[in-house]
């Protein structure tokens, strides 16, 4: 440890001393912070004296009992998934084919697909928001249904790209040729060769558009006309104008959803890769 | 008729050319190896046999039937890949199945001919394990059952053994000689290793840059190599530079230094006088003497009359099993190495150096390479 | 075994069609596909298309168009389609009040990137480089970034408004309460909260690139574990350092819902002018017009940006 006695300035000594104890500390605290508020508002969803008071009362389930019988909310979920569900397959079709052409085919504009295929994460979702309710409904005229799927499809092409294309990337092309020598043509070697093995990356990228989209808000917001919200614009709604506790209720179904959708997607494939990318 | 004809063959890359004009043949039932260090072309050689790369220019024909524009999937070859390119969404028994399965092979016979193909290459029961938890040795073993199980015309090798540790690599190398034996099965097999190469192979094609260097038996590579590139690449050489000063109908004088040496004109490719060449020597074939053990002159001549010799200071050795190699800074020709049996010198030990000019190989420096006489001792 | 090609099971000559249906797998679909890639193998060029085309077509015709329209639209008076007129700008940007929207805008911002940057990369420094859970820490981290924006909002709700959970809390400790919510601090959390979990990603990855024998050696080399940091860690990872503070500042810049259900009344961010545009006050050029001079900030940037750290686009990747 001579490296260390050569030291001699003493914040130095007590940073090599106690690095880990306050990187521990740091992980502690931040992680925690990252939950608590999470872990209040699925307490919350049981508490009975309603929203506004803490600590409650007692612990109930009647929240979640008139959040079942609520109309306005069991069809603003529906309306959600009309919407999720097609923009979702719409994605992960697309991000397929950008993260294929990007991997395999060297043409005129690659580049540009990568671009435009990553912009839309770093222009400001109001920005973008406002440039498609411009340009559907000004411009275009489309119906309100057809306009917010393809903003859902929009808001989450980038992220299943994301997701998509290592899976592509890292997906070693030998096998192919070793496929097609074995006698298996283009058609039989994409079937039994390289789908099998990419399709975990594709399956996460789709839970990943999924949830995105179920979450979508800012898009959606201004795209959409008023009547039949989404989830989220029924939850911006009532915590505007009118909130009652069911709200804590829709945030676990919200959590709910993303975390299973995350931990399938997290199982299927690799978060590290994704991060180290 | 040669199983595979190669003619011509070309492959441009851009402004690179990577294989330039190739002729070859490989036979029913040989074993041929492509050797070259990397870079050679070799690879883009066996991936257009294969069907992977379209040659720019030449033909390939496979049993005489032309094969060139064929997609690699109706060709009947198959290729034990460099990385082996096992699916690792398959189970080792379903790898080996899989060409069977293209080709429509039903499923109980394809079971059956799996499992015989297992035993072949002594895997037997390991068919449901997936390729990840077989060692490095095992999934070379599938690589080549499932290449061999489709029974193909010619079996194709790029480099598989080069991943292996030498144990494990002299191991298979024996294995891939029993089971071509046994198969009857026609190998090309693409290397940069010349140990591999030699152990393994009837005839061997040296590439180097694109062209072809020499082909051969091992035995021909070896003693008679026809140019500097393929004596340096196939065992070890040491060359002396020199300058040809006759050439007579029974020999060539070359000037080594002080004086010149006649060596018999078959050692030599078409030289000229003056022509700068280098006379190449193995180290198997230098003898190694005590310069103080008969007190002779410490500065012999070099001798006229078919020998080389000179002295030297023995400044490295190490042992190879029964030899030593031996690294001698001679006073003539600077640093020289020398493979010698049952005897043995200390570091700073003065000795003698000699060879006979029969064993030399002579070729002309700053030539392109070119083979031109027939050589051999 | 047979010696010859000729005795072998598979045709030597037979086209894919063939091999495809002779292969005992279903009739119909797997000869016709195989028919259409046999066509698509021999036309490079169609096949290209046919696959980068579509997704292509539809980024060009539903987003980049849209943000030249926009361009477009803010020039416009009153409404789509109206009369050639700079005044959605010489409007905009003779305003006391709107420019005033910006700064506050701006400073915010920057004030949001400061912190989530200094304890994102703390954070991301920590993991990396003294802990074996990587993933599962890294798990922990970026899960709540996939819930909903808003209930991440609503939750902060929860705890700081006047009798919340804080309150409550710091009441039973015997302290007094803070009344947060509707004030800058409340945004200043909440935009913290919801930008954390993206700016950790960058800074991990980075951090996981850089070769560990780097800070040994500059250890070794006599320099203390804080000089180590500026001179070695920190200039090796300003990529993602950049990366991060691009992901941050961008959306915090154009953000209306936080400030909206955080922020007070008088504490107007950019976004929120935006906003009303298209939601009360019906001026749909001006509110192109305001989206321009949020994109202008933002082009400007990323510009800045690319001259300090590169790569950007590259970097797009760390954010899922």
């Amino acid at each position: 440890m001579s490296a260390i006695d050569r030291v001699t300035d003493p914040l130095e000594r007590f940073t090599q001393a106690h690095a880990a104890r306050m990187a521990a500390a740091v992980i502690v605290s931040v992680i925690a912070f990252l939950w608590l508020p999470i872990g209040v508002l699925v307490f919350m969803s049981f508490a009975d004296g309603g929203v506004l008071s803490f600590p409650p009362d007692e612990l109930t389930l009647r929240w979640y009992r008139e959040f079942l019988t609520n109309d306005a909310a069991i069809d603003a979920i529906v309306t959600t998934l009309t919407i999720s569900i097609p923009a979702t397959g719409i994605t992960v079709a697309l991000s397929t084919m950008i993260a294929y052409a990007i991997d395999r085919y060297v043409f005129p504009g690659r580049s540009w697909l990568q671009l435009l295929a990553t912009l839309p994460i770093i222009v400001p979702l109001v920005v973008t928001g406002v440039a498609m309710v411009l340009f559907f409904k000004g411009t275009l005229g489309l119906p309100d249904y057809v306009a917010v799927v393809i903003a859902h499809v929009i808001r989450t092409v980038p992220f299943a790209t994301l997701v998509i294309l290592p899976t592509f990337l890292s997906f070693d092309r030998g096998l192919e040729e070793a496929s097609k020598d074995l006698g298996a043509d283009e058609f039989e070697t994409f079937r039994q060769v390289t789908l099998p093995n990419v399709f975990p990356g594709v399956v996460a990228g789709g839970l990943l558009a999924f949830t995105l989209s179920f979450n979508e808000f800012v898009y959606t917001y201004f795209v959409k006309g008023s009547g039949d919200p989404t989830l989220p614009v029924y939850i911006w709604n009532q915590i505007r104008y009118n909130v009652t506790p069911e709200v804590n209720v829709i945030s676990v179904v919200f959590l709910a959803v993303a975390v299973s959708m995350v931990l399938a997607a997290v199982s299927i494939t690799r978060v590290e890769l994704i991060a180290q990318r | 008729m040669s199983l595979l004809r190669v003619r011509g063959l070309t492959k441009e890359f851009g402004d690179l050319v990577a294989v330039d004009d190739v002729d070859f043949d490989v036979e029913d039932g040989e074993f041929v190896s492509i050797l070259g260090p990397s870079g050679s072309g070799k690879s883009t050689v066996l991936r257009m046999v294969a069907g992977f790369e379209e040659p720019t220019e030449g033909e390939i024909a496979l049993d005489d039937v032309g094969i060139v524009g064929s997609p690699p999937f109706e060709r009947d070859v198959n290729m034990v890949f460099q990385d082996l390119a096992l699916f690792p969404h398959l189970t080792v028994a379903e790898n080996i199945g899989y060409g069977l399965k293209q080709s429509g092979v039903p499923a109980d016979e394809r079971r059956e001919r799996t499992e015989d193909m297992l035993e072949m290459v002594r895997l037997e029961g390991y068919g449901d394990r997936t390729p990840s938890e077989l060692s490095g040795g095992e999934q070379q073993r599938v690589a080549l059952a499932r290449a061999l199980v489709n029974e193909p015309a010619l079996v194709l090798f790029d480099e598989p053994l080069s991943s292996l540790d030498r144990k494990l690599r002299q191991h298979m190398q024996g294995e891939l000689q029993r089971i071509q034996l046994e198969t009857d099965t026609t190998f090309l097999y693409v290397t940069h290793d010349q140990e591999v190469a030699l152990a393994v192979s009837d005839r061997l094609v040296v590439l180097d840059d694109g062209r072809i260097q020499q082909v051969g038996t091992v035995e021909e590579l070896y003693e008679a190599p026809e140019s500097r590139f393929v004596a340096d690449f196939i065992g070890d050489v040491n060359a002396v530079e020199g300058r040809v000063t006759a050439v007579e109908d029974d020999g060539i004088a070359i000037n080594t230094g002080d004086e010149a040496v006649t060596v018999p004109r078959t050692t030599a490719e078409e030289v000229a006088v003056d022509d700068a060449v280098d006379v190449c020597i193995r180290p198997f074939q230098v003898r190694v003497e005590s310069a103080d053990a008969d007190g002779s002159d410490a500065d012999a001549p070099a001798d006229t009359d078919g020998t080389f010799s000179t002295t030297g200071v023995v400044r490295s050795r190490s042992y190879q099993g029964s030899d030593s190699q031996y690294g001698i800074e001679t006073d003539r020709w600077g640093r020289l190495s020398a493979e010698v049996r049952s005897a043995s010198f200390e570091i700073d030990d003065r000795v003698t150096v000699a060879w006979d000019a029969a064993d030399v190989h002579v070729y002309r420096r700053d030539g392109d390479g070119s083979p031109g006489g027939d050589g051999g001792s | 075994m047979p010696e010859s090609p000729s005795s072998t099971d598979e045709p030597a000559d037979g086209s894919g069609d063939e091999l495809a249906t002779d292969g005992g797998s279903t009739a119909g679909v797997d000869g016709r596909m195989s028919g259409l890639t046999t066509y698509l193998r021999e036309r490079p060029r169609l096949r290209t298309l046919a696959i980068a085309g579509p997704p292509y077509g539809i980024l060009v015709l539903f987003f980049a168009i849209p943000l030249l329209a926009m361009l477009v639209v803010s020039f416009q008076a009153d409404q789509i389609g109206g009369a050639w007129t700079l005044h959605n700008y010489t409007d905009f940007l003779t305003s006391e009040t709107y420019l005033t929207v910006v700064w506050r805008t701006f400073l915010i911002s920057v004030q949001v990137t400061a912190i989530v940057a200094a304890v994102g990369y703390a954070l991301a420094y920590s993991i990396v480089r003294f802990s074996r859970r990587t993933t599962l820490l890294l798990l922990l981290v970026i899960l709540p970034f996939w819930t909903s924006y808003i209930i991440r909002m609503y939750a902060w709700i929860n705890i700081l408004q006047s009798d919340g959970v804080l309150d409550s809390l710091l009441d039973l400790a015997g302290l007094p309460a803070l009344g947060l919510l509707y004030t800058d601090t409340a945004v200043l959390i909440g935009f913290t909260y919801v930008w954390l979990p993206l700016a950790v990603l960058p800074f991990y990855a980075s951090l996981t690139n850089l070769d560990g024998d780097l800070i040994e050696a500059s250890k070794d080399l006599g320099a203390g574990p804080i000089r180590t940091f500026l001179s070695v860690t920190l200039p090796m990872t300003i990529n993602g350092v950049v990366t991060g503070i691009v992901l941050v500042f961008i959306p915090t810049f154009g953000s209306f819902i936080t400030p909206r259900l955080l922020g007070g009344t008088n504490n107007i961010m950019i976004g929120m002018v935006i906003e009303n545009q298209f939601k009360s006050a019906f001026n749909w050029p001006f509110g192109a017009a305001i989206g321009m001079v949020i994109s202008v900030v933002v082009v400007a940037l990323l510009v800045v940006a690319m001259r300090l750290g590169g790569g950007l686009f590259g970097a797009g990747g760390e954010t899922a």
